[in-house]
Protein backbone atom coordinates (compact mmCIF):
# COMPACT_ATOMS: atom_id res chain seq x y z
CA UNK A 1 0.00 0.00 0.00
CA UNK A 2 1.35 3.42 -0.91
CA UNK A 3 2.42 5.57 1.95
CA UNK A 4 1.07 9.04 2.44
CA UNK A 5 3.97 11.49 2.21
CA UNK A 6 2.32 14.80 1.45
CA UNK A 7 -1.17 16.23 1.34
CA UNK A 8 -1.96 19.13 -0.98
CA UNK A 9 -4.92 21.10 0.29
CA UNK A 10 -7.50 22.81 -1.94
CA UNK A 11 -5.86 26.18 -1.25
CA UNK A 12 -2.51 24.95 -2.52
CA UNK A 13 -0.71 24.50 0.78
CA UNK A 14 1.21 21.27 1.28
CA UNK A 15 1.23 19.35 4.53
CA UNK A 16 3.91 16.88 5.51
CA UNK A 17 2.15 14.31 7.63
CA UNK A 18 3.18 13.72 11.16
CA UNK A 19 1.06 11.11 12.89
CA UNK A 20 -1.72 11.19 10.33
CA UNK A 21 -4.36 8.50 10.51
CA UNK A 22 -7.61 7.60 8.84
CA UNK A 23 -8.46 5.14 11.56
CA UNK A 24 -9.46 7.52 14.34
CA UNK A 25 -12.37 9.70 13.21
CA UNK A 26 -13.56 12.50 15.41
CA UNK A 27 -17.09 12.10 16.77
CA UNK A 28 -19.57 13.96 19.00
CA UNK A 29 -23.17 13.47 20.17
CA UNK A 30 -26.20 15.71 20.70
CA UNK A 31 -29.69 14.82 21.91
CA UNK A 32 -32.82 15.95 20.06
CA UNK A 33 -35.85 16.58 22.28
CA UNK A 34 -39.57 16.55 21.47
CA UNK A 35 -41.17 19.95 21.11
CA UNK A 36 -39.48 23.16 20.11
CA UNK A 37 -35.75 23.72 20.33
CA UNK A 38 -33.28 26.17 18.88
CA UNK A 39 -29.86 24.76 18.13
CA UNK A 40 -27.72 21.82 19.23
CA UNK A 41 -23.97 22.04 18.65
CA UNK A 42 -21.90 18.90 18.27
CA UNK A 43 -18.17 19.20 19.08
CA UNK A 44 -19.01 21.96 21.59
CA UNK A 45 -17.76 19.95 24.57
CA UNK A 46 -14.92 17.67 25.56
CA UNK A 47 -14.61 14.66 27.83
CA UNK A 48 -16.79 15.11 30.88
CA UNK A 49 -18.65 18.01 29.34
CA UNK A 50 -22.43 18.25 29.17
CA UNK A 51 -24.08 16.59 26.18
CA UNK A 52 -26.19 19.24 24.42
CA UNK A 53 -29.91 18.53 24.67
CA UNK A 54 -29.64 16.11 27.56
CA UNK A 55 -32.59 16.58 29.94
CA UNK A 56 -30.43 15.54 32.89
CA UNK A 57 -27.33 17.55 31.92
CA UNK A 58 -25.65 14.24 31.26
CA UNK A 59 -21.86 14.24 31.35
CA UNK A 60 -20.29 12.94 28.20
CA UNK A 61 -18.89 9.46 28.17
CA UNK A 62 -16.13 8.28 25.86
CA UNK A 63 -18.71 6.95 23.44
CA UNK A 64 -20.27 10.41 23.19
CA UNK A 65 -17.18 12.23 21.99
CA UNK A 66 -13.43 11.87 21.51
CA UNK A 67 -12.74 15.57 21.02
CA UNK A 68 -10.05 16.56 23.49
CA UNK A 69 -9.93 19.87 25.34
CA UNK A 70 -12.82 22.03 26.43
CA UNK A 71 -14.66 21.65 23.12
CA UNK A 72 -15.60 24.07 20.39
CA UNK A 73 -12.23 23.91 18.70
CA UNK A 74 -9.61 21.49 17.51
CA UNK A 75 -6.65 21.08 19.89
CA UNK A 76 -3.49 22.94 18.87
CA UNK A 77 -1.65 19.70 18.21
CA UNK A 78 -4.22 18.21 15.84
CA UNK A 79 -5.37 18.76 12.24
CA UNK A 80 -8.31 17.41 10.29
CA UNK A 81 -9.18 16.92 6.61
CA UNK A 82 -12.83 15.94 6.44
CA UNK A 83 -14.03 13.80 3.55
CA UNK A 84 -17.23 12.44 5.10
CA UNK A 85 -19.77 13.78 7.57
CA UNK A 86 -21.71 10.78 8.85
CA UNK A 87 -24.64 11.12 11.26
CA UNK A 88 -26.16 8.14 13.04
CA UNK A 89 -29.31 8.16 15.18
CA UNK A 90 -30.27 6.29 18.35
CA UNK A 91 -33.38 6.41 20.56
CA UNK A 92 -32.99 6.99 24.29
CA UNK A 93 -36.25 6.72 26.25
CA UNK A 94 -34.72 7.73 29.63
CA UNK A 95 -37.39 5.72 31.43
CA UNK A 96 -40.27 7.64 29.89
CA UNK A 97 -43.45 6.04 28.60
CA UNK A 98 -43.22 5.06 24.98
CA UNK A 99 -45.62 7.32 23.08
CA UNK A 100 -48.22 6.07 20.66
CA UNK A 101 -47.46 6.33 16.99
CA UNK A 102 -49.04 4.89 13.87
CA UNK A 103 -46.65 1.98 14.05
CA UNK A 104 -45.62 0.56 17.41
CA UNK A 105 -42.38 1.92 18.77
CA UNK A 106 -38.94 0.47 18.57
CA UNK A 107 -36.75 -0.87 21.34
CA UNK A 108 -33.85 1.31 22.38
CA UNK A 109 -31.58 2.28 20.72
CA UNK A 110 -33.35 1.64 17.41
CA UNK A 111 -35.16 4.52 15.72
CA UNK A 112 -38.58 3.87 14.22
CA UNK A 113 -39.02 4.46 10.50
CA UNK A 114 -41.53 7.25 11.06
CA UNK A 115 -39.31 9.10 13.54
CA UNK A 116 -36.33 8.70 11.21
CA UNK A 117 -38.24 10.21 8.31
CA UNK A 118 -39.36 13.11 10.54
CA UNK A 119 -35.80 13.81 11.64
CA UNK A 120 -34.51 13.68 8.07
CA UNK A 121 -37.27 16.03 6.97
CA UNK A 122 -36.98 18.70 9.66
CA UNK A 123 -33.34 19.01 10.79
CA UNK A 124 -30.73 21.20 9.08
CA UNK A 125 -27.06 20.37 9.61
CA UNK A 126 -24.37 23.04 9.28
CA UNK A 127 -20.65 22.29 9.31
CA UNK A 128 -18.95 25.38 10.70
CA UNK A 129 -15.24 26.14 10.62
CA UNK A 130 -14.17 29.37 12.33
CA UNK A 131 -16.75 31.11 14.42
CA UNK A 132 -19.29 32.17 11.84
CA UNK A 133 -18.69 30.53 8.49
CA UNK A 134 -20.57 27.46 7.28
CA UNK A 135 -18.69 25.20 4.93
CA UNK A 136 -21.62 23.02 4.03
CA UNK A 137 -25.21 23.00 5.13
CA UNK A 138 -27.80 20.37 4.25
CA UNK A 139 -30.72 18.50 5.75
CA UNK A 140 -29.87 15.56 7.98
CA UNK A 141 -30.62 12.92 5.34
CA UNK A 142 -27.85 14.28 3.10
CA UNK A 143 -25.24 13.10 5.58
CA UNK A 144 -25.96 9.37 5.55
CA UNK A 145 -24.66 7.32 8.44
CA UNK A 146 -22.95 4.50 6.58
CA UNK A 147 -23.44 2.57 9.84
CA UNK A 148 -26.25 0.50 11.33
CA UNK A 149 -27.69 -2.98 11.26
CA UNK A 150 -28.98 -4.54 8.06
CA UNK A 151 -31.85 -6.73 9.24
CA UNK A 152 -33.18 -9.76 7.37
CA UNK A 153 -36.90 -10.46 7.94
CA UNK A 154 -36.54 -8.97 11.36
CA UNK A 155 -37.01 -7.43 13.96
CA UNK A 156 -39.72 -9.47 15.53
CA UNK A 157 -41.73 -8.38 18.52
CA UNK A 158 -40.33 -5.74 20.81
CA UNK A 159 -39.30 -5.69 24.45
CA UNK A 160 -40.91 -2.30 24.88
CA UNK A 161 -44.31 -3.84 23.99
CA UNK A 162 -43.71 -6.78 26.32
CA UNK A 163 -43.60 -9.03 23.31
CA UNK A 164 -47.05 -8.13 22.00
CA UNK A 165 -46.16 -6.04 18.96
CA UNK A 166 -43.57 -5.62 16.27
CA UNK A 167 -42.11 -2.41 14.91
CA UNK A 168 -40.79 -0.85 11.74
CA UNK A 169 -37.28 0.54 11.95
CA UNK A 170 -35.41 3.16 9.98
CA UNK A 171 -31.84 4.35 9.54
CA UNK A 172 -30.21 7.52 8.27
CA UNK A 173 -29.47 6.01 4.86
CA UNK A 174 -28.19 2.52 4.24
CA UNK A 175 -26.09 0.67 6.75
CA UNK A 176 -23.06 -0.24 4.66
CA UNK A 177 -19.60 1.23 4.64
CA UNK A 178 -19.66 3.25 1.46
CA UNK A 179 -23.22 4.43 1.99
CA UNK A 180 -21.92 7.72 3.38
CA UNK A 181 -21.49 10.73 1.15
CA UNK A 182 -17.95 11.72 0.18
CA UNK A 183 -17.38 15.44 -0.18
CA UNK A 184 -16.00 16.43 -3.56
CA UNK A 185 -14.26 19.33 -1.82
CA UNK A 186 -12.89 18.11 1.53
CA UNK A 187 -12.93 20.42 4.53
CA UNK A 188 -9.76 21.40 6.38
CA UNK A 189 -9.70 22.21 10.09
CA UNK A 190 -6.38 23.62 11.26
CA UNK A 191 -4.76 23.36 14.69
CA UNK A 192 -6.72 25.44 17.17
CA UNK A 193 -9.45 26.30 14.69
CA UNK A 194 -12.92 26.86 16.08
CA UNK A 195 -15.34 24.41 14.47
CA UNK A 196 -18.60 22.60 15.09
CA UNK A 197 -21.56 20.83 13.55
CA UNK A 198 -24.81 22.59 14.34
CA UNK A 199 -28.28 21.07 14.21
CA UNK A 200 -31.30 23.35 13.83
CA UNK A 201 -34.96 22.48 13.24
CA UNK A 202 -36.31 24.17 10.12
CA UNK A 203 -39.91 24.42 11.38
CA UNK A 204 -38.82 25.05 14.98
CA UNK A 205 -39.19 21.46 16.06
CA UNK A 206 -39.13 17.98 14.56
CA UNK A 207 -42.83 17.92 13.82
CA UNK A 208 -44.84 14.97 15.14
CA UNK A 209 -41.74 13.37 16.65
CA UNK A 210 -43.02 10.43 18.70
CA UNK A 211 -41.17 11.07 21.96
CA UNK A 212 -42.37 12.23 25.36
CA UNK A 213 -40.85 14.09 28.27
CA UNK A 214 -37.18 13.27 28.76
CA UNK A 215 -36.96 10.88 25.81
CA UNK A 216 -34.40 11.87 23.21
CA UNK A 217 -33.03 10.95 19.84
CA UNK A 218 -29.22 10.92 20.01
CA UNK A 219 -27.41 12.07 16.89
CA UNK A 220 -23.75 11.12 16.76
CA UNK A 221 -21.72 12.93 14.12
CA UNK A 222 -18.61 11.25 12.78
CA UNK A 223 -16.09 13.37 10.86
CA UNK A 224 -14.21 10.89 8.74
CA UNK A 225 -11.03 11.63 6.84
CA UNK A 226 -7.40 12.33 7.67
CA UNK A 227 -6.62 13.28 11.24
CA UNK A 228 -3.23 14.33 12.60
CA UNK A 229 -2.86 13.36 16.17
CA UNK A 230 -0.11 14.19 18.63
CA UNK A 231 2.83 11.85 18.14
CA UNK A 232 2.94 11.11 21.86
CA UNK B 1 -20.09 42.47 -1.79
CA UNK B 2 -17.96 39.48 -2.79
CA UNK B 3 -14.26 39.82 -3.49
CA UNK B 4 -13.60 38.25 -6.88
CA UNK B 5 -10.32 39.76 -8.04
CA UNK B 6 -7.36 41.44 -6.45
CA UNK B 7 -5.10 43.57 -8.60
CA UNK B 8 -1.57 43.73 -7.27
CA UNK B 9 0.58 46.86 -7.61
CA UNK B 10 2.47 45.04 -10.34
CA UNK B 11 -0.69 44.82 -12.39
CA UNK B 12 -1.00 41.10 -11.84
CA UNK B 13 -4.54 39.94 -11.08
CA UNK B 14 -5.41 37.17 -8.69
CA UNK B 15 -8.84 35.60 -9.00
CA UNK B 16 -10.24 34.48 -5.68
CA UNK B 17 -12.69 31.67 -5.65
CA UNK B 18 -13.96 29.19 -3.14
CA UNK B 19 -15.75 26.14 -4.38
CA UNK B 20 -17.44 23.94 -1.81
CA UNK B 21 -19.42 20.72 -2.03
CA UNK B 22 -22.75 22.34 -1.19
CA UNK B 23 -25.97 21.09 -2.70
CA UNK B 24 -28.82 23.48 -3.38
CA UNK B 25 -32.24 22.18 -2.41
CA UNK B 26 -35.91 23.15 -2.73
CA UNK B 27 -39.22 21.54 -1.82
CA UNK B 28 -42.50 21.13 -3.65
CA UNK B 29 -45.87 19.83 -2.47
CA UNK B 30 -48.80 18.59 -4.54
CA UNK B 31 -52.04 16.74 -4.10
CA UNK B 32 -52.76 13.21 -5.19
CA UNK B 33 -54.98 13.82 -8.21
CA UNK B 34 -53.48 16.89 -9.78
CA UNK B 35 -52.19 17.17 -13.33
CA UNK B 36 -48.72 18.11 -12.31
CA UNK B 37 -46.96 21.19 -13.62
CA UNK B 38 -44.93 22.51 -10.76
CA UNK B 39 -41.62 24.32 -10.41
CA UNK B 40 -39.32 24.65 -7.44
CA UNK B 41 -36.21 26.70 -6.61
CA UNK B 42 -38.68 29.54 -7.03
CA UNK B 43 -39.03 30.83 -3.44
CA UNK B 44 -37.02 31.65 -0.33
CA UNK B 45 -37.30 30.88 3.35
CA UNK B 46 -40.29 32.81 4.66
CA UNK B 47 -42.13 32.68 1.36
CA UNK B 48 -44.69 30.09 0.28
CA UNK B 49 -43.51 26.59 -0.58
CA UNK B 50 -44.20 25.73 -4.22
CA UNK B 51 -47.44 23.78 -4.27
CA UNK B 52 -50.19 22.61 -6.59
CA UNK B 53 -53.65 21.23 -5.97
CA UNK B 54 -55.48 21.02 -2.69
CA UNK B 55 -52.45 21.07 -0.36
CA UNK B 56 -52.46 23.96 2.08
CA UNK B 57 -50.06 26.81 1.45
CA UNK B 58 -47.14 26.63 3.85
CA UNK B 59 -44.38 29.05 4.77
CA UNK B 60 -40.95 27.75 3.84
CA UNK B 61 -38.39 27.02 6.55
CA UNK B 62 -34.64 26.43 6.30
CA UNK B 63 -35.25 22.74 5.65
CA UNK B 64 -37.43 23.52 2.63
CA UNK B 65 -34.88 25.49 0.68
CA UNK B 66 -31.46 27.12 0.83
CA UNK B 67 -31.95 29.39 -2.18
CA UNK B 68 -30.40 32.81 -1.64
CA UNK B 69 -32.44 34.55 -4.32
CA UNK B 70 -35.58 33.12 -5.80
CA UNK B 71 -35.61 31.59 -9.21
CA UNK B 72 -31.92 32.11 -9.95
CA UNK B 73 -28.37 31.94 -8.70
CA UNK B 74 -27.12 34.87 -6.70
CA UNK B 75 -24.78 37.43 -8.28
CA UNK B 76 -21.79 36.12 -6.31
CA UNK B 77 -22.48 32.41 -6.67
CA UNK B 78 -22.21 29.73 -9.30
CA UNK B 79 -23.15 26.07 -9.39
CA UNK B 80 -21.50 23.05 -10.94
CA UNK B 81 -24.18 20.38 -10.83
CA UNK B 82 -23.06 16.78 -11.01
CA UNK B 83 -26.28 15.05 -9.96
CA UNK B 84 -29.91 15.56 -9.05
CA UNK B 85 -31.59 13.56 -6.32
CA UNK B 86 -34.69 13.83 -4.16
CA UNK B 87 -36.51 12.55 -1.10
CA UNK B 88 -40.29 12.15 -0.85
CA UNK B 89 -42.69 12.20 2.09
CA UNK B 90 -46.39 11.47 2.19
CA UNK B 91 -48.57 14.22 3.61
CA UNK B 92 -51.41 11.83 4.38
CA UNK B 93 -51.76 8.12 5.16
CA UNK B 94 -52.28 5.70 2.29
CA UNK B 95 -55.36 3.62 3.14
CA UNK B 96 -57.52 0.94 1.62
CA UNK B 97 -60.64 -0.99 2.49
CA UNK B 98 -63.53 -0.38 4.82
CA UNK B 99 -62.87 -0.04 7.63
CA UNK B 100 -59.72 1.52 6.29
CA UNK B 101 -56.38 -0.05 7.03
CA UNK B 102 -53.20 1.93 6.68
CA UNK B 103 -51.00 0.84 3.80
CA UNK B 104 -48.27 3.35 4.61
CA UNK B 105 -48.47 5.90 7.39
CA UNK B 106 -47.38 9.48 6.77
CA UNK B 107 -44.70 10.60 6.42
CA UNK B 108 -43.65 7.26 4.86
CA UNK B 109 -44.57 7.39 1.17
CA UNK B 110 -46.58 4.51 -0.31
CA UNK B 111 -44.24 2.59 -2.60
CA UNK B 112 -46.78 2.19 -5.40
CA UNK B 113 -47.14 5.98 -5.45
CA UNK B 114 -43.38 6.32 -5.94
CA UNK B 115 -43.62 3.92 -8.86
CA UNK B 116 -46.51 5.89 -10.34
CA UNK B 117 -44.50 9.09 -10.10
CA UNK B 118 -41.58 7.35 -11.78
CA UNK B 119 -43.81 6.26 -14.62
CA UNK B 120 -46.01 9.28 -15.10
CA UNK B 121 -43.86 12.34 -14.47
CA UNK B 122 -41.07 14.12 -16.27
CA UNK B 123 -38.33 15.95 -14.41
CA UNK B 124 -36.67 18.88 -16.15
CA UNK B 125 -33.99 21.30 -15.00
CA UNK B 126 -33.89 24.59 -16.89
CA UNK B 127 -31.22 27.28 -16.91
CA UNK B 128 -31.66 30.70 -18.47
CA UNK B 129 -34.61 33.03 -18.79
CA UNK B 130 -37.10 32.00 -21.49
CA UNK B 131 -34.89 29.07 -22.53
CA UNK B 132 -37.20 26.25 -23.46
CA UNK B 133 -34.58 23.54 -23.80
CA UNK B 134 -33.89 21.95 -20.41
CA UNK B 135 -30.36 21.17 -19.33
CA UNK B 136 -31.52 17.93 -17.74
CA UNK B 137 -34.67 16.08 -18.71
CA UNK B 138 -35.76 12.56 -17.88
CA UNK B 139 -38.61 10.54 -16.50
CA UNK B 140 -38.49 10.63 -12.75
CA UNK B 141 -37.56 6.94 -12.74
CA UNK B 142 -34.15 7.89 -14.11
CA UNK B 143 -33.38 9.89 -10.94
CA UNK B 144 -31.91 7.89 -8.05
CA UNK B 145 -32.85 8.63 -4.45
CA UNK B 146 -29.60 8.97 -2.52
CA UNK B 147 -31.17 10.37 0.66
CA UNK B 148 -33.77 8.77 2.90
CA UNK B 149 -34.35 5.84 5.17
CA UNK B 150 -34.46 2.11 4.57
CA UNK B 151 -37.12 0.20 6.51
CA UNK B 152 -36.87 -3.01 8.43
CA UNK B 153 -40.22 -4.49 9.35
CA UNK B 154 -41.12 -7.48 11.50
CA UNK B 155 -40.45 -11.03 10.44
CA UNK B 156 -42.68 -12.41 13.16
CA UNK B 157 -46.11 -13.20 11.70
CA UNK B 158 -47.88 -12.52 14.98
CA UNK B 159 -46.53 -9.02 15.00
CA UNK B 160 -48.64 -8.29 11.95
CA UNK B 161 -51.68 -8.18 14.21
CA UNK B 162 -50.57 -4.72 15.19
CA UNK B 163 -50.47 -3.77 11.51
CA UNK B 164 -46.83 -3.12 11.08
CA UNK B 165 -47.12 -4.24 7.50
CA UNK B 166 -46.46 -1.39 5.15
CA UNK B 167 -45.69 -0.78 1.54
CA UNK B 168 -42.86 1.75 1.74
CA UNK B 169 -40.10 2.15 -0.77
CA UNK B 170 -37.24 4.31 -1.97
CA UNK B 171 -36.01 4.95 -5.51
CA UNK B 172 -32.99 2.73 -5.12
CA UNK B 173 -31.06 2.32 -1.92
CA UNK B 174 -30.56 5.59 -0.05
CA UNK B 175 -26.79 5.83 -0.24
CA UNK B 176 -24.53 8.59 -1.48
CA UNK B 177 -23.68 6.41 -4.46
CA UNK B 178 -27.26 6.15 -5.67
CA UNK B 179 -27.28 9.27 -7.79
CA UNK B 180 -26.58 9.43 -11.49
CA UNK B 181 -23.40 11.45 -11.96
CA UNK B 182 -23.45 13.66 -15.04
CA UNK B 183 -20.40 13.00 -17.17
CA UNK B 184 -20.89 16.54 -18.44
CA UNK B 185 -21.83 18.52 -15.33
CA UNK B 186 -24.19 21.45 -15.65
CA UNK B 187 -22.63 24.85 -15.00
CA UNK B 188 -24.95 27.59 -13.78
CA UNK B 189 -23.25 30.97 -13.84
CA UNK B 190 -24.07 33.80 -11.47
CA UNK B 191 -27.42 35.56 -11.80
CA UNK B 192 -28.88 32.89 -14.07
CA UNK B 193 -32.53 31.95 -14.00
CA UNK B 194 -32.96 28.34 -13.03
CA UNK B 195 -35.77 26.07 -11.92
CA UNK B 196 -36.68 22.41 -11.67
CA UNK B 197 -40.03 21.35 -13.06
CA UNK B 198 -42.01 18.20 -12.45
CA UNK B 199 -44.90 17.59 -14.83
CA UNK B 200 -47.36 14.90 -15.81
CA UNK B 201 -49.34 14.57 -19.03
CA UNK B 202 -52.53 13.63 -17.20
CA UNK B 203 -53.90 13.86 -13.69
CA UNK B 204 -52.02 11.75 -11.19
CA UNK B 205 -53.74 8.91 -9.41
CA UNK B 206 -51.85 8.70 -6.15
CA UNK B 207 -53.06 7.47 -2.79
CA UNK B 208 -51.61 10.43 -0.87
CA UNK B 209 -50.57 14.03 -1.22
CA UNK B 210 -46.82 14.45 -1.53
CA UNK B 211 -43.87 16.57 -0.45
CA UNK B 212 -40.63 16.18 -2.43
CA UNK B 213 -37.34 17.88 -1.61
CA UNK B 214 -35.08 18.15 -4.66
CA UNK B 215 -31.29 18.49 -4.45
CA UNK B 216 -28.92 19.91 -7.06
CA UNK B 217 -25.77 18.18 -5.89
CA UNK B 218 -22.29 19.38 -6.76
CA UNK B 219 -19.98 22.31 -6.17
CA UNK B 220 -21.07 25.78 -5.28
CA UNK B 221 -18.92 28.89 -5.58
CA UNK B 222 -19.22 31.02 -2.50
CA UNK B 223 -17.89 34.52 -1.93
CA UNK B 224 -14.71 34.44 0.10
CA UNK B 225 -15.63 37.65 1.94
Amino acid sequence: MAQLWKIRLPDGRTLVPGDWTTANPLFSTVEVPPGTWNILAAFSYGPGGIVPGSPTQRKAQFTDTNLQGEGGKLPENEELVIYNVQIEAFTRYNGEDVPADTYPDADEPDVSLLNMLRLQRDILVSVRISAVKNYTQQPLSYFGAGTGVNRYCSPSRTVVSAGTEGSVLGNNGMTDVGAERTLASPLYVGPGDVFGVDFTPGPGSVEDLALTGDSRIELRTILNGYRRRPVA
Amino acid sequence: MAIKEIQLPTGEKIVIDEWLHWATYSTMEFSSAVRLDLRCFTYLVGQTVAHQGAVAARTATTTDTNQIIKGQTNFDEALLIYAITYEPWALTDAEAGSPAIVLAAAPAPFSTDIRKLQRHTLMEFNVGAKIRKPQISSPMSFVGQSVGSPAFSPGDAAAFAANTTLSYGTAGQPTGLNQRLQKLPIYVESSRTMFLKLSSPTALDLETDFRIRWYLDGLRRRPVA
